[in-house]
């Protein structure tokens, strides 16, 4: 499944929503998020790919892939964003160490960091094709 | 007057400082030195500490110098004893600690250059880098002189180790006592503090006025310049958040409603948020994240003020909106008189730091359970919170330990100044016991607990005896893994290589050494055993077997990992 793709989405909101864990620590997450994975021409990834997402009470409601007003757009290098989905690098290491840039307030992203750690565990277990040289 | 000695001159010379303490092993060319110390040092408050190496009498002298602002001072002999003295002076210097050491070198005739002493170490070259002055002291003439000169250098500007190194014939020779000057420290040194410029004060008011969410980040200046009271009447008049350096942990309340943990997200949080940062003597290397976002925020937006006794400590790793030469208690005595004639106080903090409070609550929600974990094998934040609720606040709490620091920092929450010791710029393993025991010396009414790894205690565990010797009651708690947990944490795919001990029974060791010693398995015997061990009257080891697969688990390790490793991660 393509990353950010409908399918890729679809069994996203599969394996998130149906997490007891990941339900229990985001069940007061009510957020909107938009990840801009950036272009890397030289990679074969010529347009910043845009994947935005609603929370509702630890649960994903809503997926889009235009470019709409979020709580938080959290951009970085497709390589970076590459590293996580394999867990070659965490989530919070990636945002404080400036791998990932953070719009939006850093506070009530951090206060969600549990939720976050799990949140992107559960997405490394999709089975996900990349883009470009990615594959 | 009559004939002085140079091991005398030496005595005098620190006596005139008021050192109570002289921590070290002594060689041979030390010999009239400590006689002096007997004869002279003793009757005036002057002892000799023996330890049982020498990298424990310099963090001895270290952690003199932390918990009291006054030089702390070791000795080693010739060669091998200079050479031992090494890794503690490192760390003072990394910490920014006044620290004297003194070595004892073969024959003047003899030395630098070196023509074949047995012994003989070119120490002068050797304690350079890790001192701020140091000198062979050449001449018995100019003991005072020179022992003045390191004082003097030591506690001016950001503190620092100097070293004297003293040939064996300069210690004995003898000369007329009135060729010495043995000065008072008011007649060598200045004593008064420096106060800022009156246009920098000037700026900074006005920088507070504009500012709606001002920050205050307390480094070690603020325990050096005792400025706790003037600290928290500018945090309380401002409503500011209180953020610390490692460091300076309990200058600053750590249960006040304005404080945020160091390396929290809450601290992170404020930090990167607020529009005004007051810096007191930090200069936010790898521990405060560099200065940098999303750690503090973007310098567009955040106007920063950097108050440093010396100015070489400016801007060393962001730029300043307000670079201020001062000492930090005389800044903030002349600026909360500047506020008060204008009238500047606010009532309520900043409405976001209920959102840096939550992220700090989030952050340590975990861990306070964990603090009452009932797993076997042991959680290792079980007894970090058993030994934290056993001790009053006005206990010294020393850290050491890679990961079992990091555990401990989680959940020792410090109320009070001059109560906290342990590295954090040096990064360096095996000082916690030591420093233990020199804070049991220096405060004998004080309770004071050891927090440490089972790999920093192997160290120096030597010093076991030392504290048994000494009578020092200090009681130390290992969370005890059988490895270098935070290394081993770091391998790939559990390909381990050189970070796993056998299974040492340092209860075992402890009492051997004639201290107390107990091997702790279950979570429910902590409290007990702590109990006995206080109850003991001895140095009291508790060898908290942690399990090891959590100890690997540092929840912030990969970020600390990143920061310290920075970009080449």
């Amino acid at each position: 499944m393509l990353l950010g793709s409908k399918e890729w989405w679809e069994k996203a909101k599969e394996v998130v929503n149906g997490d007891a864990d990941y339900f229990e620590a985001a069940k007061n997450i009510h957020k909107t998020y938009t990840f801009r994975v950036q272009s890397e021409p030289e990679n074969g990834i010529p347009d910043d790919i845009l994947m935005g997402y609603k929370i509702d009470g630890g649960k994903i409601v809503e997926y889009w892939d235009a470019d709409r007003p979020t709580d938080f757009v959290i951009s970085g290098p497709y390589k970076v964003w590459h590293q996580i989905m394999r867990g070659e690098m965490g989530p919070i290491k990636a945002m404080t160490m400036r791998k990932l840039a953070i719009k939006g307030s850093l506070p009530e992203l951090l206060k969600d960091t549990k939720a976050t750690i799990r949140w992107v565990a559960l997405l490394q277990t999709i089975p996900t094709e990349f883009h470009g040289n990615y594959r | 007057m009559g004939k002085i000695s140079g091991a005398e001159a030496l005595v005098r010379a620190l006596l005139a400082e008021d050192v109570r303490f002289v921590f070290g092993i002594p060689g041979g060319q030390w010999i009239p030195f400590l006689d002096a110390i007997h004869r002279i040092g003793r009757p005036q408050g002057l002892d000799f500490v023996m330890t049982r190496h020498e990298q424990a009498a310099a963090h001895m002298a270290d952690a003199a110098s932390r918990l009291t602002n006054r030089v702390g001072v070791c000795l080693g002999t010739v060669g091998p004893g200079a050479v031992d003295l090494v890794p503690g002076v490192f760390e003072a210097y990394s910490e920014s600690s006044a620290v004297l050491a003194l070595t004892a070198q073969v024959q003047s005739w003899k030395a630098y250059p070196d023509n074949g002493s047995t012994q003989f170490c070119d120490q002068k070259r050797l304690f350079e880098p890790i001192t701020k002055f140091n000198a062979v002291v050449s001449h018995w003439r100019r003991i005072p002189e020179l022992v003045q000169r390191a004082f003097r250098s030591a506690l001016s500007g950001t503190p620092g180790p100097v070293h004297l190194d003293f040939p064996v014939d300069v210690l004995y020779a003898e000369g007329e006592e009135d060729d010495l000057q043995f000065l008072s420290p008011s007649e060598y040194r200045i004593l008064d503090r420096p106060a800022p410029a009156p246009q920098a004060l000037r700026q900074a008011v006005e920088m507070i006025k504009a500012s709606e969410n001002p920050l205050i980040h307390a480094g070690g200046a603020v325990q050096r310049a005792e400025a706790f009271g003037e600290l928290r009447e500018l945090a309380e008049r401002l409503q500011a958040a209180v953020t610390c350096t490692v460091y300076a942990r309990g200058v600053f309340p750590e249960s006040h409603p304005l404080h945020f943990l160091p390396m929290g997200y809450g601290a992170i949080s404020a930090q990167a948020e607020a529009d005004l940062v007051i810096d007191l003597g930090a200069r936010l290397c790898a521990m405060d994240m560099w200065g940098k976002v999303p750690g503090w925020g973007v310098p567009e937006a955040q106007r920063f003020v950097q108050v440093d006794i010396n100015p070489e400590s400016m801007a060393l790793t962001r730029k300043v909106d307000l670079a201020v030469q001062a000492d930090v208690k005389e800044f903030l005595k002349a600026l909360l008189a500047e506020l008060e004639r204008e009238g500047v106080r606010r009532e309520r903090p900043h409405p976001n730091h209920a959102q840096y409070r939550a992220a700090q609550e989030a952050w340590m929600a975990d861990f306070a359970a964990a603090g009452t974990s009932e797993a076997v094998p042991i959680h290792p934040l079980r007894p970090v919170a058993e030994f934290r609720s056993r001790f009053p606040q006005e206990a010294v709490v020393v850290l050491d330990g890679g990961n079992a620091q990091v555990w401990a920092t989680y959940l020792t929450r410090i109320e009070r100044p001059f109560s906290f010791l342990a590295q954090s710029d040096s990064g360096m393993l095996g000082g916690g016991l030591p420093k233990a025991i020199a804070a049991k010396l220096l405060f004998p009414e004080r309770p004071v607990f050891l927090l440490t790894g089972d790999g920093a205690f192997g160290l120096n565990i030597q010093e076991l005896e030392t504290a048994r010797r000494l009578g020092a009651a200090v009681v130390i708690g290992i969370l005890n893994d059988r490895a270098w947990g935070m290394i081993k944490a770091d391998q790939p795919g559990e390909r381990y290589i050189g970070v796993d001990f056998h299974d040492a029974d340092y209860a075992a060791i402890a009492r051997g050494f004639g201290c107390f010693g107990e091997r702790v398995e279950r979570p429910e015997e902590i409290g007990p055993a702590l109990a006995r061990a206080e109850a003991s009257g001895l140095p009291a080891v508790l060898d908290v077997l942690v399990d090891p697969a959590v100890n690997l688990k540092v929840p912030d390790l990969e970020t600390l990992d990143a920061i310290w490793l920075d970009e080449v991660l």
